[in-house]
C-alpha cells in the first residue's frame, strides 16, 4: 500500500483504504454485466470481484467497506442474477460491515431492490464518499473520494492498467469491473472530467496500480503532454538498415 | 416472346450463353466461370425470365418470388437491376406504375405482369412493407438479408415457389463466412421450397479449383455442371519498374502513374492498401497541376485544366455517398483517373475504362485478372494492365504472377471448415419466433452444405447448449437465444428473438469511427488510428489534407487544411500472396540464381518471362547481389539470416511461402524462442518471410537458429504462441458476434465501442472458464486458417531442406523489405508491465527536465 495523503492508502488491486476509521473504498463493480448487455455468459465478474473484495477486507482488517457506486451494471436484472449478487455480498457482509452508494447505474431506485438500502454520500474523516456523477458542491475546502470515471492508463493495443487521480482536494478510485476500458487519463476528456473536483487542491497526480506493482506517475498534465508527442504515439516500430552489424 | 427478344437483342451467342442456356432451361444447376463482360448474367437470368413468361402465358403467374438474385455487393443489386429491368421492359413484361392489381380467379391471385424488387439492408421500411404486400417476382438480396428474410414468419411464405436461385460472384463469396452463411441459408430455402427444390446458378470469374466452388454453390455429392469459358478475353500486360534503385519514392510513382494516364481515355489505378490510395492520389494531383502549371505558364490555372488534373479516390472507408457520386461521375466520363484500393476490383458499373494500372502488382493470379479485367469491358477490346513495380520484390512477383496466369495456375480458394459461430447463429435463425426443429433435424441440413459437410454432432450439440443459456465451466447463463425442449430447438418467442433480428450477418463490424466536415459525412477511421489522434492533427482523407478541430465521443471534426501531413495515414492489412504465386516467385529466383554464373539470367527473363531488357537486368542484379551475401531463397530451404540490431540479435528467416504461412511460422518459432530465453519478441512477416526481434543480449548458436525450423510439435506451439499475442482477442471480438455470444446491437442502438473491450475480456475468462468453449474453438480455428496458414506452415516444415544459416556483413537486399515493414504484433512475455515501465521512464525524465 502506498501512503498518498496522511492516513489515505491506495492498494494494488484498485482499491483506497482510509486508515483513521479503517474504512476500504471499492469503486464500480458493475456487477450482472454479462447478463445486462445480453450476452449469453456465466457472471464471471461476479465471483472474481467478490473473491477480490474479500481478500482486500482480510489483508486490511477493514472495520467497513463502501462500494462507492455503480455497484450493479443496471436495475432491470433477472431474479436469479439478483440473487446471485445478493449472496456475493452477503459473503463480504459475513466478513465487515457494507456500505452501497448508488450510482447513476444504479437508476431512479436506487438500486435498493438488489442492494438494499442505499446512500448518496458518506462521510469519512473529512472525506465525502460519492459517486462523482453529479457536479460537486461548491463548499470551499471540501475533500471527496469519489469513482465514476474509471479512470486508467493506456497502454497501447488493448492494454490498460488502473489509475488513481489524486490531489488534495480529490481522490478518483479506478473501477473493478473487468469489462470497462475505462477513460484514458492521458486524454483531455479526463482533464475536463476531473477538473471541477480538483479545484483548489493543486494539480492532480497519477498513481498507476498493476498486480503487486504501485506506481506514483507524476502529474496528469505531464502525461498529456508526453501523448503529443508524435514520436511516442507512431512509434517507427521499423529498424532500418542502419543499426545492422554482422554477428 | 423471349425467344423474339433473344433474337432481336443477341446477335451472335457468347461461348458462355450458348452453354449455359441449355442448362438452364433443363433446370440443371450450374456454375458458369467467365471473364466478366461476357454475358453470363443474361445467360443465367433468361431460362428463368422465359419460364415466368410461360407462367404468366399459362394463367399461373402467382404473387411470389420465383428468381433470388443473390450478390455480395449491396450496390451492384442495382446495377444488375438495370440489367435486368431492360431486356423485361423490352418484352412489354415489366410492372409499370399503374399496372392492374392481381386479379382473383380460380380462387387464387393471378398476376400480368413481372416486379423485380431489391432487398438489401439499405432498403427503406416503407419499400420493405410493400413488398411483403406484393412480392417481387425477381428479388435481388444479400446473403445477410436473405437470411434476414428467410427467419421472417411473413416472408416466409412469398419464397415458397422460388425456382431459380442465382448466386453472382460466387469466387468472392466461397472462401468466406458470409459464403458459409449463404450455403446454410440454401439449404433452409431448401427445405421451405420442398422436394420441388429450385435451380441453383452460380456467376464467377477465374479461381481454381472450380469443382470446389461448384460443391460451396450445390453442396457435397449433388451434380452442378461447370461451364468453363475462362480465358476469354484478350489480355495485355506490362510490367515497367518505377526505378532502377530499391525503393521507388511516393512522388516518383506518381510521376510514373501519371505518365500512363495522360494517354487518351480513363484510367483506373489499383493500390493495395487504402492509405496508399489517399497518398498516391493527392500526390499524382499536386504532380498533374504543377505539370498544367508549367505548360501555361500562370500560376493560376484556368478551371478546366483544374478539372482535368483532378485524381479521383475509392475505397472502402470512404462515405457511401462520396463513393456513389465518384463512381456517377466516372461513368459520366467527367474524372479521366480514379486511385482505388480493391473497392472497384468487383462488380459496380463504372463505365468504360481504357486502362488499368496496378501499383506494385495485386498480390495474386485472380485479383490481377480481375482488377486488369475492368478494363476494355466492351466485346472484343483488349484488356490493357501496366504493373509498376515499386520495388524490386514487386518485379519478381510481377513477372511471377504473369507467367503463371499465361500457365492458367490460378490462386487456390480453401472454404472455411465449419465455422461454428456461422452455424450458432444459423440454428437460431431456424426457430425465431416461435418456430421448432429437432436437433437431428438440424444436423442433417447443415450437412448439405459444403462448409459444414463434415460437421460433427458434438460440435452442433455444443452450439446449441450455450445458445440454450448452458454457460461455460459448469456455470450457467442469465440470458438464452433459444429453448432446448428434449430434443427439440424451440424459439422463445419476439422478445428474445430481437437479438437475431438486430444482430444477424457474419461481416465484421470494425467500429470506425466517423470523420465529418461542416456537418458532411467524409469517411470512417480505425479506433486505433483515432485514439492516437490529437486536435491540430493534419493527415490525408478522401485525397485531401484535413486538420483535426474537434475529436469526440465517436466522431472526429475536420476541417479543410492546405500543407503537409503532420501524422502518417492509417495502415490496414496488406493481404497476402497464395502459395501457389510463392511457389512461382521461389522458380523465378531460382532460374535467375542457377543463370548467373553464365550470364544467361537476363534473355532467360525475357524469353520465358517476356521481361524488358531494362527489368530484367534489375532484377537479375538484385538475385546477384543477395547471391554474393548469402543465399538465394527459392523455397526449398530456409535461409536464415543472422544480424545484430542496434545490440541486439534480429534474424531474419527467408522462407518464401507467402504471409499467411509465415505468420504462422512466426508465432511457432517465437514461442519456441521464449520457452529457451524469457524475453519480449517482435515479431514481423511479409511474404519473403519474417524477423524475430530478440530483446535480449545473445543470440543462439547456428544450430539452436536451426532447430527452428522443425514440423514437430508445430501446432501446440504455434497455439502457445498465439495465446500471447492480439490476434485472437480481436478475432474473438468478431466472432462472439456472429455467434450471438456478445450483441453488437441490442434495443435498435449500437453498444457503443466498448464493445470490443468486453469482447477481449471475456474471451481470457471463457478460455480460462472452458477451453473447449465452442467460439473458443472457432476463434482459433479462424486465426490458424483463415487468418494464418496453419496448415500450410505445417506442410512447408515437413518438406524442408536442412536450413542455410548465414551470417552477412550487411543487411542482404532480400532483407530490405522485411526491414522497412513495421512490426506486426509482439509476442509478449511481460506483456503490460513492460510497456508501462517504458512510459513511466519516460515519465520520470520529464520530471527531473529543468525546462518546464
Amino acid at each position: 500500500m502506498l501512503e498518498i495523503l496522511p492516513q489515505i492508502y491506495l492498494r494494488d488491486d484498485g482499491m483506497l483504504f482510509l486508515a483513521a476509521t479503517r474504512t476500504l473504498v471499492a469503486a464500480d463493480l458493475h456487477l450482472g454485466y454479462e447478463e445486462l448487455i445480453g450476452a449469453v455468459l456465466p457472471l464471471f465478474s461476479l465471483s472474481e470481484t467478490v473473491s477480490c473484495l474479500a481478500r482486500a477486507i482480510r489483508q486490511t482488517g477493514a472495520l467497513e467497506l463502501v462500494l462507492l457506486g455503480d455497484v450493479i451494471h443496471g436495475s432491470r436484472m433477472s431474479e436469479r442474477t439478483a440473487r446471485a449478487i445478493r449472496e456475493g455480498l452477503d459473503r463480504l457482509r459475513e466478513r465487515t460491515v457494507v456500505f452501497a452508494i448508488a450510482g447513476n447505474h444504479e437508476g431512479a431506485g436506487r438500486g435498493r431492490l438488489v442492494l438494499g438500502p442505499t446512500h448518496e454520500t458518506l462521510e469519512r474523516d473529512g472525506w465525502i464518499l460519492t459517486h462523482g456523477d453529479e457536479p460537486p458542491p461548491q463548499t470551499s475546502g471540501r475533500r471527496a473520494v469519489i469513482g465514476h470515471l474509471h479512470p486508467a492508463l493506456h497502454c497501447g493495443g488493448s492494454r490498460t492498467a488502473q489509475a488513481f487521480i489524486v490531489n488534495r482536494s480529490v481522490v478518483v478510485v479506478p473501477a473493478q469491473t473487468p469489462f470497462s476500458p475505462g477513460l484514458d487519463v492521458g486524454s483531455e476528456a479526463a482533464r475536463a472530467a476531473v477538473a471541477p473536483w480538483a479545484r483548489g487542491g493543486g494539480r492532480p497526480k497519477l498513481v498507476v496500480v498493476t498486480p503487486g506493482r504501485i506506481r506514483p506517475f507524476g502529474f496528469m498534465s505531464d502525461l498529456r503532454r508526453l501523448r503529443k508527442d508524435r514520436a511516442l504515439r507512431f512509434p517507427q516500430a521499423s529498424f532500418g538498415t542502419k543499426g545492422i552489424t554482422s554477428t | 416472346m423471349v425467344t423474339a427478344w433473344c433474337r432481336e437483342h443477341i446477335a451472335e451467342p457468347t461461348l458462355p450463353q450458348r452453354l449455359a442456356l441449355p442448362l438452364g432451361i433443363a433446370r440443371k444447376d450450374h456454375l458458369i466461370v467467365s471473364p466478366t463482360g461476357t454475358g453470363k448474367t443474361l445467360a443465367a437470368f433468361l431460362p428463368a425470365i422465359s419460364r415466368l413468361a410461360h407462367a404468366r402465358d399459362g394463367d399461373v403467374l402467382f404473387p411470389r418470388t420465383n428468381i433470388i438474385y443473390i450478390s455480395p455487393l449491396r450496390a451492384l443489386g442495382y446495377d444488375i437491376e438495370y440489367n435486368v429491368r431492360r431486356p423485361l421492359r423490352e418484352m412489354e413484361f415489366l410492372e409499370r406504375p399503374n399496372s392492374p392489381r392481381p386479379e382473383l380467379r380460380r380462387g387464387r391471385l393471378r398476376e400480368r405482369v413481372v416486379r423485380t424488387g431489391v432487398r438489401t439492408g439499405d432498403t427503406p421500411v416503407e419499400e420493405r412493407r410493400l413488398m411483403l404486400a406484393r412480392p417481387p417476382h425477381i428479388l435481388m438480396t444479400t446473403p445477410e438479408s436473405l437470411a434476414l428474410l428467410l427467419a421472417l414468419t411473413s416472408y416466409r411464405k412469398t419464397l415458397a415457389l422460388v425456382d431459380t436461385v442465382i448466386v453472382d460472384e460466387v469466387h468472392a463469396l466461397a472462401a468466406s463466412k458470409r459464403g458459409a452463411q449463404l450455403s446454410l441459408v440454401l439449404e433452409s430455402l431448401a427445405e421451405l421450397t420442398g422436394p420441388r427444390g429450385f435451380t441453383r446458378v452460380g456467376l464467377s470469374a477465374t479461381v481454381a479449383p472450380l469443382e470446389r466452388v461448384a460443391e460451396f454453390l450445390c453442396g457435397p455429392g449433388r451434380p452442378c455442371e461447370i461451364v468453363d469459358a475462362r480465358g476469354l478475353r484478350a489480355m495485355h500486360f506490362a510490367i515497367e519498374a518505377v526505378t532502377p534503385g530499391v525503393f521507388a519514392t511516393m512522388p516518383a510513382i506518381a510521376a510514373a502513374a501519371l505518365a500512363h494516364t495522360r494517354e487518351d481515355g480513363t484510367s483506373l489505378v489499383f493500390t493495395n492498401v487504402r492509405s496508399q490510395a489517399e497518398r498516391l492520389a493527392h500526390e499524382m494531383e499536386q504532380a498533374a497541376l504543377h505539370e498544367a502549371a508549367e505548360i501555361t505558364f500562370a500560376a493560376e490555372l484556368p478551371p478546366k485544366e483544374r478539372r482535368n488534373a483532378r485524381i479521383g479516390v475509392h475505397h472502402s472507408a470512404l462515405e457511401r455517398s462520396v463513393r456513389h457520386s465518384l463512381e456517377a461521375r466516372l461513368r459520366k466520363g467527367e474524372l479521366r483517373t480514379v486511385v482505388c484500393s480493391a473497392s472497384l476490383e468487383l462488380g459496380v458499373d463504372i463505365g468504360y475504362i481504357d486502362r488499368v494500372i496496378l501499383i506494385g502488382g495485386a498480390r495474386g493470379m485472380t485479383s490481377t485478372l480481375q482488377r486488369v479485367g475492368r478494363s476494355g469491358h466492351r466485346p472484343g477490346a483488349v484488356a490493357h494492365g501496366i504493373i509498376l513495380a515499386q520495388d524490386r520484390d514487386d518485379l519478381i512477383e510481377a513477372a511471377a504472377t504473369i507467367h503463371a496466369i499465361g500457365q492458367l495456375a490460378i490462386d487456390e480458394i480453401t472454404l472455411p471448415r465449419a465455422p461454428l459461430d456461422v452455424l450458432a447463429q444459423w440454428v437460431v435463425s431456424c426457430v425465431v419466433p416461435d418456430r421448432r426443429i429437432e436437433v437431428c433435424e438440424l444436423f442433417s441440413i447443415a450437412r448439405r452444405a459444403a462448409p459444414f459437410a463434415e460437421l460433427s454432432e458434438s460440435d452442433l450439440r455444443a452450439c446449441i447448449a450455450y445458445l440454450s443459456g448452458g454457460g461455460a465451466g459448469g456455470e450457467e447463463a442469465g440470458v438464452r437465444r433459444i429453448g432446448l425442449e428434449g430434443e427439440t430447438v424451440v424459439g422463445l418467442g419476439r422478445d428474445v428473438s430481437a437479438a437475431f433480428y438486430e444482430n444477424s450477418g457474419t461481416i465484421p463490424d470494425e467500429q470506425g469511427v466517423n470523420v465529418r466536415s461542416q456537418g458532411d459525412l467524409l469517411g470512417r477511421l480505425d479506433e486505433s488510428f483515432v485514439s492516437s489522434l490529437h486536435e491540430g492533427d493534419v493527415f490525408i482523407l478522401s485525397g485531401r489534407t484535413m486538420r483535426v478541430k474537434e475529436i469526440r465521443d465517436a466522431e472526429v471534426r475536420v476541417e479543410p487544411f492546405s500543407g503537409r501531413p503532420t501524422v502518417p495515414v492509417w495502415s490496414s492489412h496488406l493481404k497476402g500472396i497464395s502459395p501457389q504465386l510463392a511457389a512461382e516467385i521461389g522458380l523465378v529466383r531460382r532460374g535467375i540464381a542457377e543463370r548467373l554464373d553464365d550470364g544467361m539470367a537476363v534473355p532467360w527473363l525475357e524469353r520465358v518471362y517476356g521481361m524488358h531488357r531494362i527489368e530484367a537486368e534489375i532484377m537479375a542484379e538484385y538475385v546477384a547481389q543477395q547471391a554474393a551475401l548469402s543465399a538465394v531463397p527459392d523455397g526449398r530451404a530456409c535461409v536464415i539470416e543472422c544480424y545484430m540490431m542496434d545490440g541486439k540479435p534480429g534474424t531474419v528467416f527467408h522462407t518464401c511461402a507467402g504471409r499467411r504461412v509465415n505468420e504462422a511460422l512466426a508465432r511457432a518459432v517465437a514461442a519456441r524462442i521464449q520457452r529457451r530465453r524469457d524475453c519480449d519478441i517482435r515479431i514481423t512477416t511479409d511474404d519473403a518471410g519474417f524477423l524475430v526481434a530478440l530483446d535480449a543480449r545473445e543470440g543462439f548458436t547456428d544450430a539452436e537458429w536451426s532447430a527452428l525450423i522443425d514440423p514437430r510439435d508445430f501446432e501446440s506451439d504455434l497455439r502457445a504462441g498465439l495465446r500471447a499475442s492480439h490476434l485472437l482477442r480481436r478475432h474473438f471480438r468478431f466472432i462472439a458476434n456472429t455467434g450471438l455470444l456478445v450483441l453488437r446491437r441490442a434495443a435498435g442502438r449500437k453498444l457503443s465501442g466498448r464493445n470490443r473491450w468486453q469482447a477481449g475480456a471475456i474471451f481470457d475468462r471463457l478460455i480460462a472458464a472452458d477451453p473447449d468453449f465452442p467460439l473458443v474453438r472457432e476463434t482459433f480455428r479462424t486465426v490458424c486458417r483463415d487468418i494464418l496458414d496453419a496448415e500450410g506452415a505445417r506442410r512447408y516444415l515437413e518438406r524442408q531442406a536442412a536450413p542455410i544459416v548465414v551470417h552477412p556483413p550487411a543487411a542482404t537486399p532480400f532483407t530490405f523489405g522485411i526491414l522497412s515493414s513495421s512490426f506486426a504484433d509482439t509476442v509478449q512475455s511481460a506483456d503490460r508491465e513492460t510497456v508501462i515501465e517504458a512510459l513511466h521512464a519516460r515519465v520520470l525524465e520529464l520530471t527531473k527536465s529543468p525546462k518546464r
